[in-house]
């Protein structure tokens, strides 16, 4: 009985702080309003025909995969998510067109929906597709200046670092924190979290080809 | 002058690629046995180019493979970042730069089928597999072989592999790799070691 009332403890507690982050950051006052732009915050996949490519690790429940990721814009509207083995394996190919991310390829052994709509999501906040051309609201706390947009059940939050260049990202389901992203040296670095039942991560490390 | 010099470039540069069919595809047949029965061992510098058609991309990459009969292979590639791969009979290792796994093949059939196909193209007898159809090319440089997968799950992620030996046919020079959606992967194979003597604890990994 005594420890059904620890868990219980444990889980109110931990409820309790998942939501105190959620009402800190919505409680703050509102410096102002602004329509996110990518001129107000850089996006991870450039523009001008230039692709990025990043060294990609994906852990999700005991699986771990490696291989490359490459971001590249291929016309005004449209832009790819590749990623591809070391060996050269296509594993999936994701279509971006406005703020939509679908499964355009997806290798057979993981072609499972369930898989593929969380890394299709996951990619999207991390590509902080959810933001852009909103109107979000300008707030602060000690971690500095964060837009924040509540659209339908989920809010995020966007710090940035110097250049426009997002540096932490927080993604609520309504109080819950479900995910968060941090990004390092203008994109040089993504580290993704998210959270509940089926845990995710991504981390993409910038290739630098100059080498 | 310089539009003439241009055009005898391109056509040679045409007359380079320009591959017919063999005509003793038997004899040329029996060569490739006879080398992949001859060579021992293999120890080899490669470049990987992988091009992805619709983004106008390519990813290069670089390392270095050793390969021992029988099925044992060491490939690691050291740009755009440390990964390794080792095959000892069935037992497979693929180590990066955080996390080592072994997994037995027998137990995973995706990684059976890559062993079995990477030792295969780079003892060069993959056409004995039966798991293709198989045309004979040459031109000046290189003799050709096309391989066309023949499996129903095969044919959903490899299109065809294109297999290149050099004239005296010592051994596998080139592999394209390409996909159905005519992205293709091409591997070059440089600074080439036949039948040097090779560690036998270069393929296990602690």
């Amino acid at each position: 009985m005594a420890r059904w009332q620890t868990i219980f403890l444990q889980l109110s507690s931990l409820l309790l702080l998942t939501s105190c982050a959620y009402q800190k950051l919505n409680k703050q006052n509102t410096s102002g309003k602004a329509l996110l732009n990518t001129k107000a915050l850089q996006p991870l996949i450039p523009s001008n025909n230039q692709s990025a490519k990043y060294k990609a690790e994906i852990d999700v429940l005991t699986k771990h995969f490696t291989g490359i990721v490459v971001l590249k814009q291929t016309d005004e509207s449209t832009s790819h998510i590749v990623f591809v083995t070391e060996l050269g394996m296509r594993m999936f190919d994701f279509v971006v067109k406005g703020d939509s991310v679908k499964a355009d390829f997806v290798f057979d052994a993981l072609n499972k929906p369930q898989f593929v709509n969380m890394l299709t999501s996951s990619f999207r906040d991390i590509l902080l597709i959810p933001v852009y051309n909103k109107e979000v609201e300008e707030k602060s706390n000690k971690l500095g200046t964060y837009y924040w947009l509540k659209d339908r059940e989920r809010s995020f939050a966007v710090w940035k670092q110097t250049g426009n260049f997002a540096k932490h990202t927080q993604v609520f389901n309504g109080k819950k924190k479900s995910s968060q992203a941090k990004y390092e040296a203008n994109y040089s670095l993504v580290k993704y979290k998210q959270k509940g039942l089926v845990k995710l991560k991504i981390n993409l490390i910038k290739i630098d080809e100059t080498k | 002058m310089k539009h003439i010099l241009a055009l005898i470039l391109l056509a040679q540069f045409g007359f380079a690629q320009n591959f017919k069919s063999v005509k003793d595809t038997a004899a040329l047949r029996l060569k490739v046995e006879q080398m992949s029965k001859t060579v021992n061992s293999i120890e080899s510098d490669f470049t990987q180019e992988k091009n992805l058609s619709l983004l106008s991309e390519k990813i290069l990459s670089k390392g270095h493979f050793v390969f021992k009969k029988e099925n044992l292979l060491r490939w690691e590639y050291n740009t755009p970042y440390k990964y390794l791969i080792v095959i000892n009979k069935d037992k497979i290792w693929i180590k990066d730069e955080k996390k080592t796994a072994k997994y037995d093949m027998n137990s995973n059939k995706v990684f059976k089928e890559i062993n079995d196909i990477m030792i295969a193209c780079v003892q060069g007898n993959i056409f004995k597999s039966g798991k293709f159809k198989v045309a004979y090319f040459e031109n000046e440089k290189y003799y050709k072989l096309e391989l066309t997968p023949l499996q129903k799950n095969m044919k959903e992620s490899l299109k065809k592999i294109n297999m290149y030996f050099d004239k005296s046919v010592t051994s596998v020079a080139k592999l394209d790799m390409v996909e159905p959606n005519d992205d293709y992967t091409t591997l070059e194979f440089i600074n080439k070691k036949l039948n040097g003597a090779v560690a036998d604890n270069i393929f296990t990994v602690k």
